[in-house]
C-alpha cells in the first residue's frame, strides 16, 4: 500500500517536471527590440527611412546582401556572370527558395517587381538611381514605355539584365532593399504599402502590426538558409529614448541604442558597461548652411568663420561622452574613397573672428539671428553657445518634429541652418560627395553650387577605373571642404546595450543586419 | 425637462460641428505639404504629389472638403491616415481609445476617491493640522508638471526600487505609475473643491437643524452634508474627465502607452491631419459626453433641475 | 450649463468705496500662507526683472569645462549639460515663465471679461453667439489644440503667447457671465436703469466691481495654469525656443540626465513647484480675504 502510494507520488512528481520542462521548452524565444516609430512601410521597395530599412532585412530578401563586412554577396542568387564589356549581367536564382505564401521564386517575380517599382505614382525610392542605368529603365518611369526592357526572363531559375552603360554601383544596388521585390498576387490593389499581410522570401513571416505599439514577426522555418534560431521578434514602438533605455536596464528590451548623453554612465556601470556593443557606421553629421534661406551664407568667408568657430573635439568629447569622432571631411572612414589626408579645419578662434570681420560682420556686428534646426537640442545648444561665444552671434534653436525637418530638407525653404546627419544607403563617395554637393540636386539641402566640384563629380560618376574615380572623389570633397560648403562635425558609430543572453546580434555600415543569426538564452 | 434635453443636445452637436470645423480649417490653411511627410526621408517628384492630392483629396474647396468629411465621419469613415499610409482613421482610433478608457478610468476613479477623502477629512478638521497637511498635500500635487512627477516616480520605484515596470501597458502593474501620475493634479484640485464645498454647507442651517434634531455628527456629516457638498464638485469632475483625457499626452509618451493622447499629438507633429481631426472628434465628444452626463446625474440628485431646465 | 460654484457675490448695497479693499488687505496679512506667499513672489518677480543683476553669470554662457557639475561655491545649483550656470538659467527662466504667465493671463482675461460682460449684461443673440464660440473653445481638447496651433505657426514666443491665449479666454468668458446674470437683476441695478444710468456706466460702477473678486482669483490661480501649459509645450520641444531658458525646458532636458546629474532637473522643479504653490496660496488668501463670508466659518 504504502509503495503503491510511494508510487504514485513519484510518477505525479515525475509528470510535474517533465510537464514543466515540457513547457519550458515549448515558450518560445522572444527578441524585444525598440523602433522609435512604427516604420512608413513593409515593403522593400518603399523603403524610406531607417526603421523600414530594418524591418525590410528581416521580412525581404533580394538577389544580393551586405554581409558583416558590408561586401555585396549573394542572396537569392546562386551563381552570375556579367559579359566582359560589362554591360550584360545573367544570375542563376537559387531553386530552393520560398515566398512566405509557399510558392516558388522564379526571375519572372523581379522582371514583374521592378517594372510595378518603376510605375511612378507608387513613389518608390529605388525608381530613379538603379534603372538609370537599366535599358528601358527612364522610359518605363517616364511612362513612355510598357515594360523594361533591359530584363530579360531567359528560364524560372535565370534572370538576364542589360544595361546602358558599366557602372561600378549596380551590384551594390542590388544588394539595397530597395530593389528587392515581392510576389505581385500578394499585394493589394490601392493599398501597396501593406499594412496587413505583408509577404517576403526573408528569415522572418509577418505576424502582426499594431500601430503606435509594435510589428511582431515570426521565425520562417521554410528560410532557404535555414529556419532563424529566435522564434519572435518584436519590434517596440518606443518613442522616448530615455525611456527604452530604462526598459532595457529593467529587462524590458533586449538590445537599446544608447543615447549619447547616457553613454558616460553606461560606461561606468560595472554591469552595463559590459553589455555595450561598438559597430562601426558611415554616417556623416554636420552643420548644414542653406545659401538660399539665408544670405550672409552665400559668403565664404562667413562659412569658413563658422567652420572655424566650432570646437569639434570638445563638442564630441565633454558633449557626446565620444560617441562621435571628429569629422575632418565629408566621407566617412571605411569608405573606400575616404580620404584621409584631408585636415578639416581646426577650432581656431581668432582667425573665424578674422574671417567673420572681412565679410562685414567685426564682432558679430550686424549679424541677423539665426535660426538652427536640429532633432537633438543638446548639440544644437552647444554649436549655439560656441557660436555666439566666439562670432558674437545671436543663435536660436528650433526643434521640428523627424518628418517635419525632413520635409523642409528636400524644400530647401524652411531651415536656415540644421544639424543633420547623411547616412550611406551603398559603400561609395557618391552618398556624400554628389547627392550633398552637386548644384540643383533636391538632397543638397544647402543649396551650396560650384560648378569646378561638379565637373570632378561627374568625371568620378562617369569612370570606368576605380582608381581613376576615387581621385575625382577625393579631389571634389577636398575642394568643398576648402569651399566650406558645409560644417563637418563628426562620424558616428552604432552603440548598443545588448542582453547577455543574447548572441549573434550584427551591424554593418548600414545599421543592425536580419536577425536570422541571434539566438537567445 | 424634454425642452432642456433636446437644448443640450442641440448644443452638442453645434459645438462638435464647431471645433471640427476650426481644427478642419486650420489644417488646411497649415503651411508645409503634408503630402511630402508621407514620403519619408525620401523626396517625392511634383507631378506624384499633385495624383496623391487628388487621390486624397486635398485640391477641393475647404467647404466641399469638410461637407465630405461630414457625409463620411456620419458614416462612420473618417478618412486614411497620410502617416500610416493606407490606414483607416477609425483603425487607428479604436484601439487608443480602449487603451485609454481603461487606464484613464483607474486615474479618475482613484483621483476622485482620494480627493473625496482628503477633502472632507480635512473640512471636518478645519484649521487643524489634519487640514493644513492634507491641504499642503493637495498643493504638492498641483505644483509639479506631469513630466517631472513621472520622472522622478520611475527613476525611484521602477529604475531604484524596482517594483514596478518602466514603461508599457501589458499588465495592470503598468497602469499603477502612470495613474497615480495622471491623477494627482486632478485629485489635488478636486480635494480643495471638495473641502470649500463641505465647509459651506456645513454651516448650512438644515445641518444645524439636523445636528438639532438629535441626529449623530456622523449621520449628519453622510446623509446631509456629503451628498449635499458633492453637488457642485460634479460639475468640475464632468469638466476634469474631459481635460483628461486630453491631458493625457505627456504622460502616455513617458510611460509608452498608445492611447489616443499620444496618437493626437504625434498626429500633429507628424501634420497626419485626418488622424488629428479624428482625434480632436473623439475628445471633443468624450468630453461633451461626460458633461452632459454629469448635467443629467444633476437632475437625478436635485429635482429643481428639472423643473428649471 | 450651470456655475454654481461662483455665483456667490453678494448684492447688498451699493459698494463703499477703499473699506472692503483695506478689509481685505487686512485679511490677507493675517493668513500666513497667503501672506509668505506674497513676499516669495514678490522676490521672485524682483530678482526676474532684475536678472542682469541678480543672476551671477550670463545664461547661455558655457563653459565646457564644467560640463553637469554638481552644486558649488562658484555655481550655486551647479552646471547644465553644456556647462551654464544652473542658478543663472533659473532666475531668467523666471523672467520668461512669469511674464508668459501673466502676459496670457492678462491679454485672455481682458478678453474673456469683456466679452462675458457684453453676453451676460445684453443677453439675447449676442449672448448666444459668444456663449456659443465658448462652447466651441471648450469642446476642443485643451492641450491637443495648443499644440496644433503652435505647429501651425512659427515656433517662437509670439505664437506661444497667441495660443495660450486663445486657448484661456473662454474660462473668464463664462465665470464673467456667470457673474453678470447672478448681478444684473439685483434691485440697485434696476434702480441705476430706471435713473437714466447708461449701459457703460452701469457695467463699470456697479456690475464690474461687484463681479470682479472671482475673476481675481481665477486670474491669480490662471497663471499657474499658464505656466504649466508652456511647460508642456516645452516638453514638446515647441515652446519657447533655446537657448533661452524656461522652467519647463530646462526640467524637460534634466529627463536625460536623471540617472546621473538629477540636479538638472530638481532644481527647476523645486523653483516651479513653489511658485505653483505661492500662486496657489495667494489665490486661496485673495478668495477669503475678499470673500469674507468664507472666513466667518470656523
Amino acid at each position: 500500500m504504502l509503495q503503491r502510494t510511494t508510487k504514485v507520488l513519484v510518477f505525479v512528481v515525475l509528470m510535474l517536471i517533465f510537464s514543466i520542462q515540457a513547457f519550458a521548452q515549448d515558450e518560445p524565444t522572444v527578441l524585444r527590440f525598440p523602433i522609435t516609430s512604427d516604420p512608413a512601410s513593409l515593403e522593400p521597395g518603399l523603403v524610406k527611412e531607417l526603421v523600414s530599412g530594418q524591418l525590410a532585412l528581416n521580412l525581404h530578401a533580394g538577389l544580393f546582401t551586405y554581409d558583416i563586412d558590408t561586401n555585396v554577396v549573394p542572396y537569392l542568387v546562386s551563381d552570375y556572370s556579367v559579359s566582359d564589356d560589362g554591360l550584360v549581367y545573367t544570375f542563376t536564382l537559387r531553386d530552393d527558395a520560398l515566398w512566405h505564401n509557399g510558392r516558388s521564386i522564379v526571375a519572372e517575380d523581379f522582371k514583374l517587381g521592378w517594372e510595378r517599382y518603376l510605375d511612378a505614382s507608387l513613389g518608390a525610392q529605388s525608381a530613379g538611381e538603379p534603372w538609370e542605368v537599366v535599358v528601358g529603365g527612364a522610359e518605363l518611369y517616364a511612362g513612355e514605355a510598357d515594360e523594361l526592357s533591359g530584363v530579360e526572363v531567359i528560364d524560372d531559375l535565370t534572370l538576364q539584365v542589360t544595361l546602358t552603360r558599366p557602372s561600378l554601383s549596380f551590384l551594390q544596388s542590388l544588394a539595397t532593399p530597395v530593389t528587392w521585390v515581392v510576389p505581385l498576387e500578394a499585394v493589394v490593389e490601392g493599398q501597396p504599402e501593406w499594412v496587413d499581410t505583408p509577404v517576403g522570401a526573408g528569415p522572418f513571416k509577418f505576424v502582426e502590426w499594431t500601430p503606435n505599439v509594435s510589428i511582431v514577426l515570426e521565425s520562417n522555418p521554410d528560410f532557404f538558409l535555414g529556419a532563424p534560431e529566435i522564434d519572435r521578434i518584436e519590434f517596440v514602438v518606443v518613442p522616448d529614448t530615455t525611456t527604452s533605455l530604462a526598459q532595457y536596464e529593467a529587462g524590458e528590451l533586449d538590445i537599446v541604442a544608447v543615447p549619447p548623453a547616457e553613454l558616460e554612465r553606461v560606461t561606468n556601470d560595472a554591469v552595463l558597461g559590459e553589455q555595450i556593443q561598438y559597430f562601426t557606421r558611415a554616417q556623416i553629421q554636420y552643420a548644414g548652411m542653406n545659401q538660399s534661406m539665408f544670405e550672409p551664407f552665400q559668403d565664404v568667408r562667413v562659412r569658413q568663420a563658422f567652420n572655424y568657430a566650432i570646437d569639434r573635439e570638445t563638442l564630441i568629447a565633454s558633449v557626446l561622452n565620444s560617441a562621435w569622432t571628429v569629422a575632418t571631411g565629408l566621407v566617412p572612414p571605411n569608405i573606400p574613397e575616404y580620404n584621409p589626408e584631408l585636415a578639416g579645419y581646426a577650432y581656431d578662434p581668432v582667425m573665424a573672428q578674422e574671417l567673420l570681420a572681412d565679410a562685414g560682420y567685426p564682432g558679430g556686428e550686424g549679424f541677423p539671428t539665426l535660426e538652427l534646426a536640429t532633432l537633438s537640442s543638446t548639440n544644437a545648444e552647444a554649436i549655439a553657445a560656441m557660436l555666439n561665444a566666439n562670432l558674437g552671434i545671436t543663435v536660436e534653436i528650433i526643434q521640428p518634429e523627424r518628418g517635419d525637418m525632413i520635409d523642409g530638407l528636400w524644400a530647401h525653404d524652411r531651415w536656415q541652418f540644421f544639424l543633420f546627419g547623411w547616412t550611406a544607403d551603398s559603400p561609395s563617395a557618391s552618398v556624400w560627395t554628389y547627392e550633398m554637393l552637386v548644384c540643383g540636386l533636391d538632397s543638397n539641402f544647402s543649396t551650396y553650387c560650384n560648378e569646378e566640384v561638379d565637373a570632378l563629380v561627374e568625371a568620378a560618376r562617369t569612370a570606368t577605373d576605380f582608381e581613376e574615380a576615387k581621385a575625382n572623389w577625393q579631389d571634389a570633397e577636398a575642394l568643398a571642404m576648402q569651399d566650406a560648403a558645409m560644417i563637418p562635425l563628426g562620424y558616428s558609430r552604432y552603440i548598443y546595450l545588448v542582453n547577455p543572453d543574447v548572441t549573434g546580434f550584427r551591424a554593418n555600415l548600414f545599421g543592425p543586419l536580419g536577425f536570422e543569426t541571434v539566438v537567445k538564452g | 425637462m424634454q425642452r432642456y434635453l433636446l437644448q443640450r443636445i442641440f448644443f452638442i452637436v453645434f459645438s462638435l460641428f464647431g471645433a471640427t470645423l476650426l481644427a478642419f480649417t486650420a489644417s488646411r490653411l497649415a503651411p508645409g505639404d503634408p503630402l511630402r511627410l508621407m514620403a519619408g526621408d525620401q523626396n517625392i517628384p511634383q507631378d506624384v504629389l499633385d495624383e496623391w492630392r487628388a487621390r486624397y483629396g486635398l485640391d477641393q474647396p475647404i467647404l466641399v472638403q469638410y461637407g465630405y468629411y461630414v457625409g463620411n465621419a456620419l458614416q462612420g469613415d473618417l478618412g486614411k491616415s497620410y502617416h500610416y499610409v493606407g490606414t483607416d482613421v477609425t483603425e487607428l482610433l479604436g484601439p487608443a481609445i480602449v487603451v485609454t478608457l481603461t487606464w484613464e478610468s483607474i486615474a479618475i476613479v482613484f483621483a476622485i476617491i482620494i480627493a473625496v477623502l482628503l477633502g472632507v477629512v480635512s473640512a471636518l478638521g478645519y484649521n487643524t493640522w489634519v487640514d493644513t497637511g492634507a491641504m499642503t498635500l493637495a498643493l504638492v500635487g498641483i505644483s509639479l508638471p506631469d513630466f517631472a512627477l513621472a520622472t522622478f516616480m520611475v527613476l525611484l520605484f521602477a529604475l531604484r526600487l524596482d517594483w514596478l515596470p518602466v514603461a508599457g501597458y501589458e499588465t495592470p502593474a503598468h497602469y499603477v505609475l502612470p495613474a497615480i501620475t495622471l491623477a494627482t493634479r486632478p485629485c489635488a484640485l478636486l480635494s480643495r473643491l471638495v473641502r470649500a464645498s463641505m465647509l459651506e454647507v456645513l454651516h448650512q442651517d438644515y445641518m444645524t437643524t439636523a445636528r438639532a434634531k438629535g441626529l449623530s455628527n456622523r449621520a449628519v456629516i453622510i446623509r446631509h452634508g456629503l451628498r449635499n457638498a458633492l453637488f457642485p464638485v460634479l460639475t468640475v469632475i464632468g469638466i476634469l474627465i474631459g481635460r483628461i483625457l486630453s491631458g493625457s499626452f505627456i504622460v502616455e509618451t513617458i510611460f509608452n502607452i498608445p492611447g489616443i493622447g499620444r496618437l493626437g499629438v504625434t498626429a500633429v507633429l507628424q501634420r497626419d491631419y485626418p488622424v488629428i481631426l479624428g482625434a480632436t472628434l473623439a475628445l471633443a465628444v468624450a468630453f461633451l459626453l461626460s458633461t452632459f452626463v454629469i448635467d443629467l446625474l444633476y437632475g437625478v440628485i436635485d429635482p429643481r433641475i428639472r423643473t428649471a431646465g | 450649463m450651470t456655475d454654481t460654484t461662483h455665483s456667490t457675490v453678494k448684492s447688498l448695497d451699493l459698494p463703499r468705496p477703499s473699506s472692503p479693499w483695506i478689509d481685505a488687505m487686512r485679511r490677507m496679512m493675517r493668513n500666513r500662507a497667503a501672506f509668505v506667499s506674497t513676499i516669495f513672489l514678490s522676490g521672485l518677480v524682483l530678482v526676474a526683472i532684475f536678472a542682469d543683476f541678480t543672476a551671477p553669470y550670463d545664461p547661455t554662457l558655457a563653459d565646457f569645462a564644467s560640463i553637469r557639475q554638481p552644486p558649488s561655491v562658484e555655481h550655486l545649483l551647479g552646471t547644465d549639460e553644456i556647462g551654464r550656470d544652473m542658478l543663472s538659467r533659473i532666475i531668467y527662466g523666471a523672467r520668461i515663465s512669469l511674464f508668459v504667465g501673466v502676459f496670457v493671463q492678462v491679454v485672455a482675461t481682458s478678453f474673456g471679461v469683456t466679452l462675458g460682460l457684453i453676453a451676460g449684461y445684453y443677453g439675447g443673440i449676442v449672448d448666444v453667439i459668444i456663449m456659443r464660440a465658448v462652447d466651441i473653445m471648450y469642446a476642443l481638447p485643451n492641450f491637443l489644440f495648443a499644440v496644433f496651433m503652435v505647429s501651425l505657426l512659427k515656433p517662437d514666443v509670439g505664437s506661444v503667447l497667441l495660443t495660450l491665449s486663445l486657448s484661456t479666454w473662454p474660462f473668464s468668458a463664462r465665470l464673467m457671465r456667470g457673474q453678470v446674470m447672478a448681478t444684473k437683476n439685483a434691485d440697485y441695478i434696476v434702480a441705476a436703469k430706471a435713473l437714466g444710468t447708461g449701459d457703460v456706466r452701469i457695467i463699470l460702477l456697479h456690475i464690474l466691481p461687484n463681479a470682479i473678486t472671482p475673476i481675481i482669483i481665477q486670474f491669480t490661480l490662471g497663471i499657474a495654469t499658464v505656466i504649466m501649459a508652456e511647460a508642456g509645450l516645452s516638453f514638446l520641444g515647441i515652446g519657447i525656443r533655446p537657448p533661452n531658458p524656461t522652467w519647463g525646458a530646462m526640467i524637460n532636458k534634466g529627463r536625460e540626465f536623471i540617472r546621473t546629474s538629477p540636479h538638472l532637473a530638481i532644481y527647476p522643479s523645486i523653483v516651479l513647484g513653489l511658485t505653483m504653490i505661492a500662486l496657489n496660496f495667494l489665490g486661496d488668501g485673495l478668495r477669503d480675504a475678499l470673500d469674507p463670508r468664507m472666513k466667518e466659518v470656523g
